[in-house]
């Protein structure tokens, strides 16, 4: 599953892996931008987006078919809205939107991939994010793949004494789903009770960062002049 | 529908992200206001469960199955401002983690999924709940939650210049539809087994006991007005796109005028040189600003004039 | 100093639902004891930790180092007595296993290098190798996660060790580490366990639970004669 691989893949030392996290968010903001701002990239334009994005992958180590191949799961989803493009007329939009998109979406996901999540939502706290919200999506992503485990257990079982598709077998699906809901409501009473049990104030404790080097300078610099130098090739 | 990076025209999905960021500060704070502290690992753990039922397959028809979106019934179990954090949450992990829905076009999903969704999926839910129709209540919720996010998804790309011919425009409709009412009926259908399994589990079930039932229904009112009316403009965009000229008509007949709003449109200005920029984009591209702010305007409003009691359920 | 470490008296709780959990339990328990704690499922045995530690608040007098269990002591009562429960799960909730040893010392006060340097003391006397120290928490062994969480407790220096069915989904050899382990731990320990064998091996002593009252309260081997409590006799 996609959360195991990542959690192998984010704990690299590669020096991507330790860059600061606040910087790889810029970096990747800068990215994505500059490329939306492009409405028409040239080749030469859409060649150096892919060519930085595969040199990170290979400076951060990460098995480049592997991300090829998860990059291309995207895809489908913004094939069709390039097909819509493409048949209403415009189909020199509808390549742009394509490449664009994809390439979008493969920084994220080298982002992602060479980053824990949590060192993520520590960014997003420095920047100010809703602390509310941080914690609520750091539970959800330590959550979501132990509910999902047994989601499709429960599935598996359902499968294998099915009946017709049919109101019964919704009922069935939703008594499946009610029980999963029963077990994750006490689940999170446990959690806060085990919070609790470590004297648990209401806060959690603020991320910490370790300073920023000269490599997280340089890699922000870099981002803003591959951002700026985009528009002008 | 989670809208993907570089589809939505830049005026658009600047203006949603600009209008996301100090909305979602609101409804976190509202949203921890009314969440003691042993309630954070229920929105955690709540978050995980529809998250991970999202993926399960419901049988619904002959070769059909369904899935859950789920704002409805996180809104009736948590309440509406939680619901629309949680949701929130898992869009950011979407994003992020799956790629599934753009980094910059999180501001335009959050808003139709987990504000305006959310939302349009709790009012109706919540207004019959005193009622005997307190199950079509919820099944409406589910629908409508669904059906907006869907028409104001596809209202933000035909803004941004997707000219999506009539007939796929209808098609995409009619499968936002679809999928509308089977959201609406896997959220009455689980919201029945949960209650029958853990009754006191949903806020609306704790709501039934709220003594003032007419103070809440107007305190709703206006976002409920807000709702309808970004809606029709939707609707109106979407309709008008179908016909030649319609947007600029639109434009004109909501006596928008081009020039109405130079605060806002000189830092746009230069994105409509380099983005599909005619004048009609632009106008309509400032009728959707305007009702954007009026939705604002209202949310502030409804905020400071009403106490911000715990009971909004 | 008081002479017990752990005085119960006339412990009663009423579910919220109305019926009697609890039923006038008294017990004590001296320095340097373990008790191990016996009965069907459902007698009360998980209610009865709970209590302890201030997270059900039934009638009845409990006192922790001559402390009363109280609203106003939880926080130091919960310095005092740690609790581990049976889902390992439900307690790992922070993105990586250092980090949640370290979830107890920083809400005890300790600044974030002195909690790192207990959380690190506490894992290592568990014996989790430091190659673990930044992996979250799914990627580990039931047997892992147990011990992981135990750390997170011992971090805090309890004075009193509440164990919840802790040999639950241990294969034998994660059994036989934890009870060399638990050997070594210096502190009063509190055993709800089905295990007979494992019991055996860390006390000599036990009380026996049925539907909330206590039953008896003597040497363990006596009374798992007295009651049948070993199923392969």
């Amino acid at each position: 599953m996609r959360h195991t691989t990542f959690a192998q893949w984010s704990s690299g030392d590669s020096f991507v892996h330790a860059l600061d996290p606040r910087v790889k968010l810029v970096s990747l903001a800068c990215f994505v931008v500059a490329l939306a701002l492009v409405p028409y990239p040239s080749p030469i334009q859409l060649g150096a987006c892919l060519l930085l994005l595969l040199a990170v992958v290979l400076l951060a180590r990460l098995p480049a078919l592997h991300i090829f191949q998860i990059s291309l799961l995207s895809v489908p989803f913004v094939g069709f809205f390039a097909i819509v493009l493409y048949l209403s007329g415009d189909a020199q939009r509808a390549w742009a939107v394509l490449a664009k998109s994809y390439l979008s979406a493969l920084s994220v996901l080298v982002v992602t991939a060479s980053t824990p999540l949590a060192r993520l939502v520590a960014a997003g706290h420095y920047f100010r994010m809703p602390e509310l919200l941080l914690q609520v999506t750091q539970l959800i992503y330590r959550y979501f793949f132990v509910v999902s485990r047994q989601a499709h257990g429960m599935q598996t079982a359902f499968r294998s004494r099915a009946g017709r598709p049919g109101i019964r077998a919704l009922h069935a699906s939703s008594g499946m789903i009610a029980v999963l809901f029963g077990r994750s409501y006490n689940k999170a009473s446990m959690v806060h009770q085990a919070m609790l049990g470590r004297c648990f104030s209401g806060r959690f404790p603020a991320p910490s960062f370790s300073g920023l080097h000269l490599l997280d300078f340089a890699v922000l610099a870099g981002s803003v002049l591959f951002a700026w130098g985009l528009h002008l090739i | 529908m989670h809208i993907p990076d570089n589809f939505l025209s830049t005026p658009v999905w600047a203006t949603l992200d600009a209008i996301a960021v100090p909305t979602v500060a609101v409804v976190s704070r509202k949203a921890h206001a009314a969440t003691d502290t042993n309630r954070l690992p229920l929105l955690g753990v709540m978050g995980a469960f529809v998250f991970a039922a999202q993926m399960i397959n419901f049988p619904v028809g002959v070769g059909t199955s369904g899935h859950l979106v789920g704002g409805t019934l996180l809104a009736c179990i948590l309440g509406p401002w939680a619901a629309a954090l949680v949701v929130t949450s898992i869009l950011m992990i979407q994003a992020l983690v799956f790629q599934d829905g753009g980094v910059l076009a999180l501001g335009a999903n959050v808003i139709n999924m987990a504000l305006l969704g959310v939302m349009a999926g709790y009012l109706p839910a919540k207004w019959l709940v005193h009622t005997k129709w307190r199950n079509y209540g919820v099944f409406v919720g589910g629908l409508l939650s669904v059906l907006v996010s869907g028409v104001l998804a596809l209202s933000e790309l035909t803004l941004s210049g997707v000219h999506m011919p009539t007939a796929l425009l209808d098609a995409s409709l009619g499968l936002f539809l679809v999928n509308a009412v089977v959201e609406g009926a896997i959220t009455v259908s689980v919201l029945r087994a949960i209650e029958q399994l853990q009754p006191g589990a949903t806020q609306l079930e704790l709501g039934s006991e709220s003594p003032r039932p007419a103070r809440s229904v107007w305190k709703s009112l206006v976002p409920a007005f807000a709702l309808a009316s970004i809606l029709l403009a939707s609707v109106g965009v979407l309709i008008a796109s179908t016909l030649p000229d319609g947007l600029e008509h639109l434009a004109k007949a909501l006596g928008i005028p081009f020039g109405g709003y130079p605060t806002l449109h000189s830092p746009l200005s230069e994105y409509q040189i380099q983005a599909l920029g005619t004048s009609w984009l632009s106008r309509a591209g400032a009728g959707l600003i305007g009702l954007l702010l009026i939705y604002l305007v209202c949310a502030l409003g409804g905020h400071l004039l009403g106490r911000s009691r715990r009971s909004y359920s | 100093m008081p002479e017990n470490l752990l005085e119960v008296s006339g412990l009663t709780y009423h579910q919220p639902n109305g019926s009697k959990a609890l039923d006038d339990i008294s017990f004590f328990l001296g320095r340097n004891e373990n008790l191990i704690l016996l009965g069907p499922n459902g007698s009360g045995k998980t209610t009865l930790l709970l209590h302890l530690n201030g997270t059900l608040n039934g009638s009845g007098n409990i006192r922790v180092e001559g402390l009363e269990v109280t609203s106003r002591n939880l926080p130091e009562i919960r310095r005092k007595v740690g609790i581990v429960f049976q889902d390992a799960d439900e307690q790992l909730f922070m993105p990586t296993v250092l980090e949640d040893a370290m979830f107890g010392p920083l809400n005890l006060g300790l600044s974030p290098a002195e909690a790192e340097a207990a959380a690190d003391r506490a894992l290592a006397d568990v014996g989790i190798g430091k190659d673990l120290l930044r992996r979250p928490p799914f990627q580990l062994s039931q047997g892992e996660k147990r011990r992981v969480a135990l750390a997170g407790v011992l971090a805090m220096r309890p004075k009193l060790l509440l164990l919840d069915e802790p040999t639950t989904s241990l294969d034998p050899p994660g059994q036989k580490s934890l009870v060399s382990l638990l050997r070594t731990l210096p502190q009063s320990k509190v055993i709800a366990t089905h295990d007979i064998h494992f019991a055996a091996q860390l006390g000599s002593r036990a009380i026996f639970l049925d539907r909330g009252r206590l039953l008896a309260d003597g040497s363990l081997s006596e009374i798992v004669q007295r009651y049948k409590w070993n199923p392969y006799d």
